[in-house]
This record gives structure tokens, C-alpha cells and sequence, in this order.
């Protein structure tokens, strides 16, 4: 059953996320709907997916399939997630090759690109929650780590103006995290 | 990952010409699904046709598969060490700010106009409030683009 569950819901993730980062606020719509992983083991997953080489959907999708339902579990993940993407691509090769150039798409993705770009945002906030204060919803009684909270207003606005190979961040986070005893 | 398909498949296989590959990619971005399955099957299947795309896309996950359940096992018996935990709460923040740095510029490049900032908005605030789910979120933005767009080609005709 847990086999089919993650099925359905990776393959929803495939088809409907668009872009990058965009499985992100799917996944955290699994933390709330089934008991599979917290936000907190969410949050160590989304970390290692992002610091290791590979599509972050797909190892986002191993991950969470391993942790909820063991090596099956990954496998049955990956396969649904790249299900959509292989059947869509093929369909484009094979007859709808200028679908790109479609009025009707273009429209849509003239809603799609805003409305990635809040689900993104959105996604950011509970991350930030997440690191500092140690749980994905905002709550005025949560505890605020100090440390990491400095880390991030500090690194922050480096991100944004220095657009490097995300990985050098990653590994200056392990390293300040070890050294300032996170 | 440009660089690499660019290297191994243009220069060294010589299986696409550079812009054949610009094509792709462009077309990959703008479909659902993981960005890499997206281009390995869009070149395998036209290269080679349909089993060699689906050989591309599963040759792009395998990787993945290898090194996250090897580090999700290492993981589960080193994160009680205070250092490893340590590192672990530092990559968070990391990518917490990777993450925003990306809706930064998701924002600059997507949302242009009074309109797509309504678009964005909304979808922010549908989303913390967990309002509604994301795939209704992804699909009435769909659709109201759909309608919006009609509206100004109405519009524009009308002018």
C-alpha cells in the first residue's frame, strides 16, 4: 500500500513540478499528508539531495522513498518521478514538436512562471524556519537559534550576488557548522 | 550541466550539433519533470529512438539512486556525532539561502507586470497559509493564465 501511495505521489511530483527546485513545495505537502517524515528529517534530506551531484528531483525522490518504504521504497519514487518526464518527452519527439510554439502554452506559462516563482518563495520561508528555529511552520513560541540565524543573513545576500556552483556554499555551511558548533 | 552534455555528447560523440543541443535544452526547461530526464530522453528518442530515451532517462536517475542510499545509510549511523549533526545544521542554512537565492531570481526573471506580481502573490500566500495544494495552485495559475491571455488578445483586437 505504502508502495502505491509513493507511486501516486511521485508521480504527481513529476508531472506537475516544472523546473529546479519546483518538487520542493510538493514534498512538503507530503510531510503534511502522510506520516512518512518530518519536517526536520525533511529538511536533513532536502540538504544532502542538494549537496550531492545529480537532479535534486531525483534524489529528493530516492531519499524520501528510502526513508519512508527502504531501497524499494527509492526505486518505486525515482521510476514514478521520471515516469511523466519520459512519457511527455517521447510524446514530444514523436508528434508534438512545436508545441513550444503553441498561443495556449504560452499563456499558461505566463501564469506558471509568476506562480513558480511564490511557490519558491513560499518554500523559502519554511526553510528558513526550518534551519533556524528547528520546524517548518512559524510559530512565535519557537526557539530561535542564534548562530545559524547570523550564518544566514550573512551568507544570503552573498547567494544572490555571486550566482556560484551552489555545492561551494553547501560545504562552507558544513564547515561553519562544525566550527561554530552549530 | 550544459557544460558537461556540451563536452561529452557535442564534442566527444558528436551525437548533436552545439544549437541542436540549445534547442533541447530550451525545450527541456519548459516541460514538467526533472530538467536532466527531460533532456537525455528528448535526445536519446530522436537520436536513436523511443528505447533509447527511455535508456537515457533511467542511465540519469541510476547515479542519483547509487550516492543518496549510500549517504542516507551512512547518514542514519553518523548523525549522532555531534560534528556530523554540526555540518548538517550549517548545509541547512546553506541551502535555506541557495533556496531564496533562487526565488530571487525566479522572481526577476518570471514576474514582470502588475499581473504576473498578482500571480506570485497569491500563489505565496496560498502556499504558507497551506491554503490550498500546490498541484491546484500550479493548475489555476495555468488556467487563469489561459484566461488572461485571451483577455488581452481580445483586448488587443478590439484596439
Amino acid at each position: 500500500m505504502t508502495y502505491l501511495l509513493l507511486f501516486i505521489e511521485f508521480f504527481k511530483i513529476g508531472f506537475f513540478a516544472i523546473g529546479g527546485l519546483a518538487s520542493l513545495p510538493f514534498i512538503f505537502d507530503l510531510v503534511e499528508k502522510y506520516d512518512w517524515f518530518t519536517g526536520p528529517e525533511l529538511a536533513n534530506m532536502i540538504a544532502v539531495s542538494q549537496s550531492t551531484p545529480g537532479p535534486f528531483a531525483i534524489n529528493i525522490a530516492t531519499f524520501a522513498g528510502y526513508e519512508t518504504a527502504g531501497i524499494g521504497g527509492a526505486l518505486v519514487a525515482i521510476i514514478a518521478l521520471i515516469l511523466p518526464s519520459i512519457t511527455i518527452s517521447l510524446l514530444i519527439v514523436k508528434v508534438l514538436i512545436n508545441w513550444r510554439n503553441n498561443k495556449f502554452v504560452e499563456m499558461a506559462f505566463s501564469g506558471l512562471r509568476p506562480a513558480t516563482a511564490g511557490l519558491i518563495a513560499a518554500i523559502s520561508i519554511s526553510l528558513i524556519s526550518l534551519a533556524v528555529c528547528g520546524t517548518e511552520q512559524l510559530s512565535i513560541h519557537a526557539s530561535i537559534a542564534i548562530k545559524p540565524l547570523i550564518f544566514l543573513l550573512v551568507l544570503t545576500p552573498f547567494v544572490i550576488y555571486f550566482q556560484k556552483n551552489p555545492l561551494i556554499f553547501v560545504g562552507l555551511g558544513a564547515l561553519v557548522g562544525i566550527i561554530f558548533q552549530f | 550541466m550544459l557544460p558537461i552534455l556540451q563536452s561529452e555528447l557535442v564534442n566527444r560523440r558528436g551525437w548533436l550539433t552545439g544549437s541542436e543541443l540549445m534547442d533541447f535544452f530550451a525545450m527541456a526547461q519548459c516541460q514538467p519533470g526533472p530538467l536532466a530526464v527531460n533532456c537525455a530522453v528528448l535526445i536519446g528518442a530522436s537520436r536513436f529512438g523511443t528505447v533509447a530515451g527511455i535508456f537515457a532517462a533511467l542511465g540519469m536517475a541510476f547515479p542519483s539512486l547509487l550516492f543518496i542510499l549510500a549517504i542516507a545509510i551512512l547518514l542514519q549511523n553518523f548523525i549522532h556525532i555531534p560534528q556530523v549533526a554540526q555540518a548538517m545544521a550549517g548545509i541547512k542554512t546553506a541551502v535555506a539561502a541557495l533556496v531564496i537565492s533562487v526565488a530571487v531570481r525566479l522572481f526577476k526573471d518570471g514576474v514582470k507586470g502588475f499581473i504576473a506580481f498578482i500571480f506570485f502573490i497569491v500563489s505565496l500566500v496560498l502556499l504558507v497559509f497551506n491554503i490550498l495544494n500546490p498541484i491546484l495552485i500550479i493548475l489555476l495559475a495555468a488556467g487563469f493564465g489561459i484566461i488572461v491571455g485571451l483577455i488581452k488578445r481580445k483586448k488587443e483586437r478590439k484596439a
